[in-house]
């Protein structure tokens, strides 16, 4: 295993700028940029030192922290710099880092390490990677549940049925020695696999729910080219802009922006320009938009005095519309224009330009993300996550193969199947061991003659 | 020259004659080495500590597995049987495995003679109390007489003698079983002379009773089948004219539990003076009632201990209470009321070694010659003690006389299962077979054991020049069968086909049309049956193999501890350096219990980069 650096902190001027650091041996390798600093430090001790270059000049000053490996988030040898919060000091020293031997991390590689060392269960990977990109408090706190007690999701609750009912068919094949009112027979099996099935069916449903409003309030900005989308996307995310990220896969990436309220995260997302048109190519990206819209919260159509007719799309969710540019006419001739084109509608005249009407269309906003987000509390069991979807789909076209023999009286069969939905169990949870099926058998039955 | 007398030499010695040591010294022998046999008391080779009976789920698959390889345990079981029982006929032919009650003294009569009638053979009694070990082979054994007993490999079997200790109440007795005394000097030399990890286990027997005082009437008959299968495809019929012994069923009552109740606190179990570990399959009765205090009442089957013996076996009621508790809970028990104990249950302690200190041959890794096998690897049962004395005197044979060793396979025997379920995961309980143990369950059937095992036996050396005929001319009938049946057509239907469907089995093919195939054996017909049904399983199983072979090995993962794989394993994978999952499979030595685990990590790696 090599040496690993990263940034933990988001990329954005603030106070603290901290600097992670895993991997093998770490004091021998960057022991020597510190100073001062002990020639074996001790572990969890904050060290008040400079990170300082070859020539001795300072990057700067900060809190450096060891952990030892394996007492450590990752299991390995792991250095925590403490800096301060300026972009081109905290860059400086990666690089500088990674001229001693350390390499930039990629996405995720701590918590991946983490596994690797049993410090974390799959499962748990996955718990805190949700936490740390939950929409809202609520979703948060469920992720930190399962992260604190990952017998609590109800993922980890669908194991110990697995267990059970590899147990019941362990007991029917190995242990003729029980009363036959206590064995199990065939129909106990099968209506044991239908229950779990069941169970899956509706996880799976939940699940499915639960993706589309993943990343919490949605909100599209829609409309012709030069509408203003992102202009307007950018007054709203302008200073509190925390996170924007494109998310590839259309035809033009979607921009994506989160604009946190005391409820949760409202999320825009700037969308391709909709015209009306032919083009085969261009349809496409309407095709694309509208498959986007139907998993958004909210669309925001965006129309101006420049153009005014509305987009060639049909949407059926909620939706709001703006006239942005309203700048560009004098109050009377907006008043005006408003009259004639939306007579009874409410509108919200915007200008992305001098933010006028903002706080209008921004406070509608929140009203919606707070309905939204109140009524979605009771968030998906367990939170949704594509990775638990594929499982549990997995796991239910596994299943369901199994149990078909079953029905036709081929118990070992049906086992067998049940054996492979165990090894692909197994990928998420490690190993079901023997062992473990066999306290449960003991546990639940009077085994032995 | 020690005390003035020879050294006695040989290739191959074996200490024990419990079912482990005889099938090692036979293995030993018929591969052509000079093998002794040492062990505390000639007369009673192949006694049967426990249960008079043998096979049984997982049990008889093994003992098929033996027979299949030439060894001794089902045919003397088949020549001694007094009741045979196919076990598990409705729940599918993989799990399906025979069950016989023995006559105990025969059994043993017959293993000593078999012992005896082979010329490369040598019997002595004797106590082993110490080891010469010079570096890394252990040169010599020493007897309680001083006598010094060299050879180029050992085995020990030494069961549950090593430091037994003998329970009843609260009075406890040095012993190996009832009856005989314990192996007490040994422990010593195997912990400091050989650096051997010992721990320690416990097991127990129920009392034995009087048949004759017993009321037959109260309990439910269990007859054997009829006709009889026999493991051996030899054996023609029951020893003695007649009909087979039946079993009775009865059962304990509330006033057993009372009983038991009453005297927990003169139980050796629950005063906490009894430390090592049962087996929990086997529990006693005490354990019954308290892990089960809903139940109100327990089966007892009560099971013959030979031809014309008045004693009998009530399967269970282990117990390891005071003899006059032992009185009042026979007579709470319907049919029992006025039965005589002849000899009262107990329990034993003894030493074992922990086995991961050994390798997949059973050898003591760090010693070149020194094997072990059965109840001394934490084991229990009689089947299990003879499998894992089968692959130890193959590889105490092999190692004698310079040939490479057998490592049995996990996919494709249960004697596989097991060694490599003790080495790699160790055991903390009494193992035990069971089905559910081999991932392979559908192809480890106790009908095809010969099909999987007798080819590798012949390579040994291990089968007579008859039973390798009788084997190849059964394969031989066996594929001009497949192909009469791959041509055949019945109903218009081809009847390959038709006999893969599980309502359809091998005598309805054959109604009208009494080809060879039709007059073949019964369990031949399985045999060919239950392959032609698990065929289409077998093979998803093969393709649905999770993981691709081209995965590729990243260089660091081989660097890491991976969780399941030994280090030794990890140094030979190390080694072989593999750059896919499909090259690792390639490298000798390593176990499918790694390459599992290899698998497992190269999923996990795959999927966590999809999160
Ligand atoms: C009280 C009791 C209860 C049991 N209960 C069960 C049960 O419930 N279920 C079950 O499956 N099995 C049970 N068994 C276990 C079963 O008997 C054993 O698993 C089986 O016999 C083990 O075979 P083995 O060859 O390993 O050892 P054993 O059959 O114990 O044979 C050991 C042999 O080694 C010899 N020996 C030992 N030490 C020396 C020495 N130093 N020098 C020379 N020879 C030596 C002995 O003379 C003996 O011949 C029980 C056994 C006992 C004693
Ligand atoms: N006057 C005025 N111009 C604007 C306003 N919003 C956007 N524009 C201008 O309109 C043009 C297109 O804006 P842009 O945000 O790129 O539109 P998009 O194609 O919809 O993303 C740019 O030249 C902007 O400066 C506004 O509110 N008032």
């Amino acid at each position: 295993m090599d040496q690993i650096v990263a940034l933990a902190t988001p990329p954005l001027p603030g106070p603290l700028g901290i600097v992670r650091l895993s991997g093998p041996d770490l004091i021998a390798s960057f022991g020597k940029v510190f100073s001062p600093f002990p020639e074996s430090p001790t572990p969890r001790h904050a060290y008040l030192t400079c990170i300082v270059n070859p020539d001795g000049t300072p990057i700067d000053e900060g809190i450096v922290l060891f952990f030892r490996g394996p007492d450590s988030f990752t299991g390995e040898d792991v250095l925590e710099l403490q800096m301060h919060g300026n972009l081109h000091s905290l860059r400086q020293i990666q690089n500088f880092l990674v001229s001693l031997g350390a390499r930039p991390a990629k996405p995720g590689e701590f918590s991946y390490r983490a596994f690797l060392h049993q410090k974390m269960s799959l499962l748990k990977a996955e718990s805190l990677n949700r936490m740390i990109q939950a929409p809202s408090y609520q979703s948060y706190l469920q992720g930190l549940n399962h992260f604190l007690s990952p017998s609590a999701d109800p993922l980890s609750r669908l194991r110990d049925e697995l267990v059970s009912l590899l147990a019941h068919f362990y007991v029917m094949v190995d242990h003729l020695d029980l009363p036959e009112e206590e064995s199990p027979v065939l129909a106990d099996l099968l209506s044991r696999m239908d229950q779990l099935l069941l169970k899956l069916s509706l996880m799976v449903r939940d699940q499915k729910k639960g993706l589309k409003r993943r990343s919490g309030f949605t909100v599209a900005l829609v409309g012709h080219p030069n509408s203003g989308k992102s202009s307007l996307f950018n007054r709203i995310l302008g200073e509190t802009r925390a996170i924007v990220s494109t998310v590839p896969g259309t035809t033009r990436d979607v921009i994506e922006g989160r604009y946190p309220t005391s409820f949760g995260d409202v999320i825009f997302l700037d969308t391709a320009g909709i015209r009306t048109t032919d083009d085969p190519l261009e349809k496409e990206g309407i095709r694309m938009t509208r498959s986007l819209l139907k998993e958004t919260s909210l669309v925001v159509f965006l129309r101006t005095p420049e153009d005014p007719s509305p987009v060639s799309l049909v949407h059926r969710g909620e939706s709001i519309t703006v006239l942005n540019k309203s700048d560009l006419l004098s109050k009377a001739a907006l008043g005006e224009l408003i009259g004639k084109l939306f007579p009874g509608t409410s509108l919200y005249p915007v200008s992305s330009r001098t933010g006028k009407g903002l706080p209008d269309l921004l406070g509608a906003i929140e009203e919606r993300a707070r309905v939204y987000y109140e009524g979605n509390s009771q968030d998906v069991q367990g939170g949704a996550s594509r990775v638990r979807l594929d499982l549990l789909m997995r796991f239910q076209r596994s299943l369901r193969a199994a149990r078909i023999p079953l029905s036709g009286g081929q118990l070992l069969e049906s086992l067998h199947g049940l054996e492979q939905v165990r090894r692909e169990w197994e990928d998420l949870f490690g190993i079901v061991s023997h062992q473990e099926v066999y306290d449960r058998i003991f546990s639940t039955f009077c085994i032995g003659k | 020259m020690i005390g003035g007398r020879l050294v006695n030499s040989w290739d191959v010695v074996v200490v024990g004659g419990g079912h482990s040591g005889i099938e090692a010294a036979l293995a030993a022998c018929r591969m052509g080495l000079r093998t002794l046999m040492v062990t505390l008391n000639i007369d009673l080779i192949g006694q049967m500590s426990c249960n008079p009976s043998v096979g049984g789920i997982g049990k008889g698959h093994i003992v098929a597995e033996i027979e299949a390889m030439g060894g001794a345990m089902g045919r003397l079981a088949d020549m001694s049987g007094l009741q045979f029982r196919m076990l598990n006929t409705r729940k599918g032919y993989a799990v399906q495995a025979l069950r016989v009650q023995t006559d105990r003294y025969r059994y043993r009569d017959l293993a000593r003679r078999r012992l005896e009638s082979f010329p490369g053979l040598s019997l002595r009694q004797g106590e082993v109390v110490g080891v010469e070990r010079k570096g890394s082979r252990v040169e010599a054994l020493v007897l309680h007489d001083e006598t010094r007993i060299s050879a180029r490999s050992f085995v020990l079997t030494t069961g549950t003698f090593l430091s037994g200790i003998l329970h009843q109440g609260f009075s406890t007795l040095e012993g190996g079983r009832a009856g005989d005394r314990a192996s007490r000097r040994l422990s010593a030399p195997l912990s400091g002379e050989l650096g051997l990890q010992l721990g320690r286990l416990k097991t127990g027997t129920p009392p034995r009773l009087s048949g004759k005082t017993i009321d037959w009437s109260k309990m439910v008959i269990q007859p054997g089948d009829e006709p009889p299968s026999f493991f051996s495809g030899q054996t023609r019929g029951l020893f003695y004219e007649g009909g087979q012994i039946p079993c009775h069923l009865t059962r304990t009552t509330a006033r057993t539990s009372e009983i038991i109740r009453e005297n927990l606190d003169r139980s050796p179990l629950y005063s906490g003076k009894i430390k090592g570990i049962g087996p929990r399959y086997c529990p006693s009765i005490e354990d019954k009632i308290v892990k089960f205090p809903d139940r109100d009442s327990h089966h007892i089957f009560i099971e013959p201990e030979g031809l014309g013996i008045d004693e009998v076996y009530p399967n269970g009621i282990s117990t390891s209470l005071p003899v006059d508790v032992q009185e009042q809970i026979v007579g709470s028990i319907p049919g029992l009321e006025r039965a005589v104990i002849m000899r009262p249950g107990y329990a034993v302690e003894y030493d074992f070694v922990f086995p991961d200190q050994l390798d997949h041959g059973l050898k003591v890794r760090h010693l070149d010659n020194l094997f072990l096998a059965g109840q001394i690897n934490g084991t229990t049962g009689y089947e299990e003690a003879a499998g894992q004395g089968l692959v130890a005197g193959i590889n105490a044979a092999a190692c004698a006389s310079g040939s490479s060793p057998w490592y049995p396979d996990r996919s494709l025997s249960y004697l596989g299962v097991m060694v490599d379920d003790l080495v790699t995961q160790s055991v903390d309980e009494p193992y035990r077979m069971f089905t559910s143990r081999a991932e392979n369950r559908l192809s480890l059937r106790y009908h095809n054991a010969d099909m999987r095992l007798s080819p590798v036996a012949i390579e040994l050396g291990l089968l007579g020049e008859e039973e390798k005929q009788g084997f190849l001319r059964k394969m031989e009938e066996f594929s001009a069968g497949r192909a009469e049946v791959s041509r055949k057509v019945v109903g218009g239907k081809k009847a390959l086909d038709q006999l893969r469907r599980p309502e359809v089995s091998f005598d309805d093919l054959f109604e009208k049309d009494l080809s060879g195939m039709s007059s073949w054996p019964a369990s031949w017909k399985i045999a060919f049956e239950s392959e032609v049904k698990y065929e289409g399983y077998i093979q998803i199983h093969d393709s649905r193999s999770p993981l691709s072979g081209d995965t590729p090995i990243p260089g660091s993962v081989l660097e890491e501890m991976v969780p399941g794989i030994s280090n030794e394993m990890m140094l030979r994978l190390r080694r072989a350096n593999p750059k896919t999952f499909y090259e690792a499979l390639q490298v000798k030595g390593v176990s499918p219990g790694a390459l599992e685990a290899l698998r497992m990590r190269l999923k996990l790696q795959k999927l966590s980069h999809d999160i």
